[in-house]
């Protein structure tokens, strides 16, 4: 093997010079590589923290949920024969401080709390015991509080707050709880107390919600074989039981839907990623003509020449993979810590080998794929150039005849389906690969054809009668233009850009406009008429109160369900199984709710008097298998009432609009004692003040201040976005860079028609005016397409990936769209200015030697 | 009587400009002996160097036979005249045709790797120092392409056209980006290492001077080569 040996070395000692020629090459492949290094650490990061973590979110190996009771004795000491266990009660309780109140999220936990992991308490309190910080002392118990309570009650470590009936020492402020990330969705600021404190307080009393959990370390027995035994035990026993995999189901998702996200950008950025090096490996190529072709006189075969550039390209790719690792662990690095802050989950720096390796693989699978049809050309070229001027123009490549040739086809295929199955391997979404790979294609495809009409068409246009037109069209579709290129490169660029940008518009508009916006403040629950009515004048005087809705509501039991008791209806979503384990919130109207669809059956008429109609959510057809003009029975007050499905509605949960799954027609049960549940929308930024106001002059009002959590959620995911749109970013630059490189592409060229142009007379302003019509022409059309598939690419990933309604924001897809034609002509104008600077007689010495 | 290194009998070559068909090369039957130098002469487009791109199998003669060094070219595929070139021929430039990245030396090996890719590197460097030499760069072998003035880089195109004692050098107005003085250099080096070689040479020039000092002389017009008759050697 000396001879490939020394094939290789002369390789490259060929490849000395100015390394800038190859700076697109290696920013696009660092960026891609980069990106999808980042992405795959980062997600790898969080998966491996779920797993690891997952006995830790749960609290335990097993946890017995119970709604509003505790576990009756017998059911305690099973718990107790499986292992250790820890009981917290969970409810929501306002703590008041000075006039002051806050809603809280209160634990009541007991000694054993926690079983895995620790809650972690601010630096005063440091290292002690959480007993010792809840006990009784003094006659007061002790509670540990969110740093939120405490400023919103203006109250400091030591000073007494109320929560419920009694009086509690703030003892400690609490940092995290371990079990915290898989709690999800909480109204009110997190709050732990002693369990023996819960009945002096209060709250542990009928008609307050409370969720009872215990959490078992298992000794001896699995999940599943515990499970078994407790179900066999206790079989009509009401309660759910979790593992830890339940646990972080949530958060499963929640990652799953971020590394979705990721992992498209990383795509993208790789697929914009490698047009960028085939652009580069062309101009190089074209540069090389004539050391290939001395190569090739000197008696080089074909295989040599394949050899000596494929080295030459593949040790560039080398140095750009290694920069895109080096930029990709130094963007995990960064991020872990900054993510592990915003979801509350222990996130350590740490970078994950096999997606460094992952990404490594794309690098080297992409370069080879995008670079080899520029390297057959390289095979192909003939020496006689040497002998003949070749001119500077662009060779468009081998043609698609030249794909259908097995040497040239089935290396690409292999490397295209290496890149596929690599890509499958790392996102474990098939489906999500197959249809971007479809995607990419059909964008590639379209931009192609695009070129082809746009050269051939402007073939056909009769002369124009203007000089510069003339020559800006025929520069167009002249043998050799860079057209082809310009429009598929700033095409893909800027649908990338467009994808992005609008991805990210539709999540935020999701996440600020539609919760931000629309949902309400506050939730008042059970009202009576007497206090709607002092809400109702309060809200008239109150100028932060934006509005107050009200709607009546009744608490009833569903009995049966066509025909068949709700205790036979088998396994159900846990929030739908909810809804019939007990009493469910229900009401009647007149009209169809404002924020409801009407999605099957009628809506009954408003002086509907007849026998009992119900309306239902969508939510229960699938799960229940209803149809309209089933039947279901709902005892109400302790009388079954016999209603028919009149109706299916689309409930917009996120509109500040009170709505309820199940409604009944006007004319039975309007008439029986009824509460009222209420929403508040406050004024921006006065939350805080409404909720004191609320708790001083509505002492017994029972609200939730959910404006809170939803900003909290809200926070979580726009700061998603802000990282989404950060690693978006860098897909973009990809875009420019591929902008850059096909415009280096065609500048050789732009060069000697300038030359010539200034040779024959031509004014800078006249050459420079052709090349803005040629480049406003290629932008345009470049931009058009680029917006439709940017759109379409984006309504199909936000509708089928992501499930969010699409918005299309026209204002910012016109922005890029100039922005895109204004760029081309700028990129184009300074490289030909440049050009049109150069002495003709300078540039034709040069020619000449 | 010792085999010609050239030998090509009615020779045609056809080319095509846009749709207009070309008849560049007309009925060409020529004879080159081994040793031999020949120049030919004509006037720009008439065909000189179609010739010369046909005897290096850088382009495909549309009919009749073209024997190079005993080996028929006609119809034969790219890395097959690849190799016929590594093996049999030499060629020399006008405008140098140097890889820019590599040094002299570099360049002079190259020629002499790709002819042999089995000889061993210090062997390599050792023929291509002294090729070097022999066209007085001793001195410059480490220099590159663009530090060198044009008389330098012919001498190093020189050098890397005749490392390989190729049967047949081609030389493509050697001379036409030179002065005359250095031309005349260049040209007297040539001659020397080509008959020390006892490798054939086709000169192509339009310098009548130059083409004196060859063997034989013919002469291109409108694609049809005529022998001068009464041209004596010098």
């Amino acid at each position: 093997m000396t001879w490939l040996g020394n094939w290789v070395r002369v390789a490259l000692i060929d490849l000395r010079g100015d390394v800038r020629r190859f700076a697109i090459l290696l920013a696009c492949l660092a960026l891609g590589v980069g990106t999808i290094a980042a992405v795959g650490s980062v997600g790898a990061a969080l998966q491996s923290a779920v797993d690891r973590d997952a006995r830790v979110i749960l609290g335990g190996d097993l946890e017995v949920r119970l709604q509003g009771r505790d576990a009756t004795p017998e059911e305690a000491t099973a718990f107790t024969a499986l292992g250790a266990v820890t009981r917290v009660v969970e409810l929501s309780a306002r703590a008041g401080a000075d006039g002051k109140s806050a809603f809280l999220n209160l634990r009541a936990v007991d000694q054993a709390y926690p079983l895995a992991g620790a809650v972690e308490t601010g630096p005063e309190t440091a290292g002690m015991p959480l007993p010792e910080l809840l006990a009784e002392r003094d006659g007061l118990y002790g509670a540990v509080l969110d740093a939120q309570v405490f400023e919103r009650l203006g109250i400091a470590l030591g000073d007494t707050l109320s929560i419920g009936n009694s009086q509690f020492a703030a003892r400690g402020v609490l940092v995290a709880l371990p079990d915290q990330a898989a709690q999800g969705f909480q109204f009110g600021q997190p709050a732990l107390i002693a369990a023996e404190a819960l009945a002096g307080a209060g709250l542990n009393q009928q008609g307050v919600l409370t969720r009872h959990r215990y959490k078992i370390a298992l000794e001896g027995l699995d999940f599943a074989a515990a499970r078994d035994q407790l179900d066999t035990a206790f079989p009509d026993a009401p309660w759910e039981i979790r593992s830890p995999q339940d646990a972080t189901e949530n958060l499963t998702r929640f990652f799953g839907l971020f590394a979705r996200f990721l992992t498209l950008v990383g795509l993208s950025s790789l697929l914009v990623g490698g047009v960028g090096v085939s652009n580069a490996v062309s101009a190089y190529i074209t540069e090389r003509q004539g050391a290939i072709a001395t190569l090739r006189s000197l008696g080089a075969t074909s295989a040599r020449i394949m050899v000596h550039f494929f080295t030459q390209i593949m040790v560039l790719s080398m140095i750009g993979i290694a920069l895109g690792l080096l930029l990709g662990g130094a963007s995990t690095l960064i991020a872990l810590p900054v993510l592990s802050g915003m979801l509350a989950i222990e996130l350590p720096p740490s970078l994950d080998v096999a997606s460094l390796l992952g990404a490594a693989g794309f690098g080297a699978f992409i370069a080879f794929a995008f670079a080899f049809l520029p390297l057959r050309r390289a095979q192909a070229l003939r020496p006689a150039i040497l002998f003949r001027a070749a001119g500077g123009g662009f060779d468009q490549g081998p043609g698609w005849r030249a794909l259908l040739k097995w040497r040239t086809a089935v290396p690409l295929v292999l490397a295209l389906a290496a890149i596929g199955g690599l890509a499958v391997l790392t996102t474990g979404q098939p489906r999500l690969v197959l249809w971007y790979g479809i995607g990419a294609a059909v964008a590639f495809g379209l931009l192609r054809l695009a070129a082809f009409i746009l050269q051939h068409a402007l073939r056909l246009v009769p002369a124009w009668p203007s000089a510069i037109l003339r020559q800006a069209f025929k520069a167009i579709y002249r043998p050799g233009a860079p057209a082809p290129i310009v429009i598929l490169s700033l095409g893909l660029g800027l649908a990338l850009l467009l994808l992005i940008a609008l991805l990210d518009g539709n999540l935020r508009g999701q996440i600020n406009g539609a919760i931000a916006e629309e949902a309400p403040s506050f939730i008042l629950l059970d009202m009576k008429p007497d206090t709607l009515a002092a809400l109702e004048s309060f809200a008239s005087t109150e100028p932060r109160i934006e509005s107050l809705s009200s709607v009546s509501m009744l608490r009833g039991t569903v009995v049966s369900i066509k025909g068949k008791p709700v205790a036979e209806l088998g396994p159900l979503p846990e929030d739908i199984a909810d809804m019939f384990r007990g009493d469910t919130a229900l009401s009647w109207a007149r009209d169809l709710p404002e924020g409801s669809t009407l999605a099957d059956g009628t809506w009954w008429a408003p002086d509907y008097a007849g026998s009992a109609l119900v309306s239902l959510s969508t939510e229960l057809v699938e799960p229940l298998g209803l149809a309209v003009g089933d039947e279901m029975v709902v005892s109400v007050l302790g009388r079954p009432i016999t209603a028919q499905i009149a109706s299916f509605r689309e409930i917009d949960w996120r509109s500040a609009n009170l709505s309820f799954r199940i409604l009944f027609s006007p004319g039975l049960i309007e008439k029986a004692p009824q509460s009222f549940m209420g929403s508040i929308k406050a004024q921006k930024g006065t939350d805080s003040a409404i909720e004191s106001a609320l708790g001083q002059q509505f002492p017994t009002l029972n609200f939730l201040p959910v404006g809170d959590a939803l900003n909290r959620v809200a926070d979580i995911l726009a700061s998603l976005a802000n990282a989404v749109a950060l690693v978006g970013s860098l897909a973009v630059i990809s875009g420019v860079f591929v902008l850059a490189g096909a415009m280096a592409v065609g500048r050789r060229q732009r060069e000697a028609d300038a030359m010539v142009m200034k040779v024959l007379g031509a004014s800078r302003a006249g050459v420079i005016v052709a090349f803005v019509v040629e480049y406003g022409l290629l932008g345009l059309l470049s931009a058009l397409l680029a917006a439709a598939l940017g759109v379409t690419g984006a309504w199909a990933i936000l509708t089928y990936v992501l499930e969010i309604p699409f918005v299309l924001d026209l204002p910012l897809v016109g922005l890029v769209t100039l922005g895109a034609v204004l760029l081309t002509i700028l990129t184009g104008v300074i490289t030909t200015w440049s050009a049109m600077s150069v002495r003709p007689a300078r540039r034709l010495r040069s020619e000449l030697s | 009587m010792t085999a010609p290194v050239v030998e090509t009998g009615s020779m045609n070559l056809h080319l095509r400009s846009g749709k207009q068909p070309l008849h560049i090369l007309k009925d060409i039957s020529v004879r080159i002996e081994p040793g031999e130098v020949v120049a030919v002469v004509g006037p720009s487009g008439s065909g000189k160097t179609s010739l010369l791109m046909v005897l290096g199998g850088l382009e495909q003669a549309t009919d009749g036979s073209v024997t190079v060094a005993g080996t028929a070219i006609s119809g034969r595929n790219e890395d097959e005249l690849a190799i016929f070139r590594r093996r049999n021929l030499g060629i020399l430039f006008q405008n140098f045709h140097l890889i820019a990245s590599m040094t002299a030396l570099e360049n002079v090996s190259l020629a002499l790797e790709i002819a042999n890719d089995r000889m061993p590197f210090t062997q390599v460097r050792d023929v291509a120092t002294k090729a070097l030499e022999a066209v007085g760069l001793g001195e410059r072998l480490d220099h590159l392409p663009s530090a060198l003035s044009g008389g330098e880089q012919q001498r190093v195109g020189l050098a890397r056209a005749i490392v390989t004692r190729p049967k047949l050098l081609l030389a493509d107005e050697p001379t036409g980006n030179l002065d005359q003085d250095t031309g005349a250099m260049v040209i007297d080096m040539m001659f020397a290492l080509a008959r020390q070689n006892g490798t054939a040479v086709m000169l192509i020039t339009h310098d009548r001077t130059l083409a004196a000092r060859a063997d034989r002389l013919l002469e291109m017009n409108h694609g049809r080569l005529t022998e001068i008759a009464g041209h004596t050697a010098p």
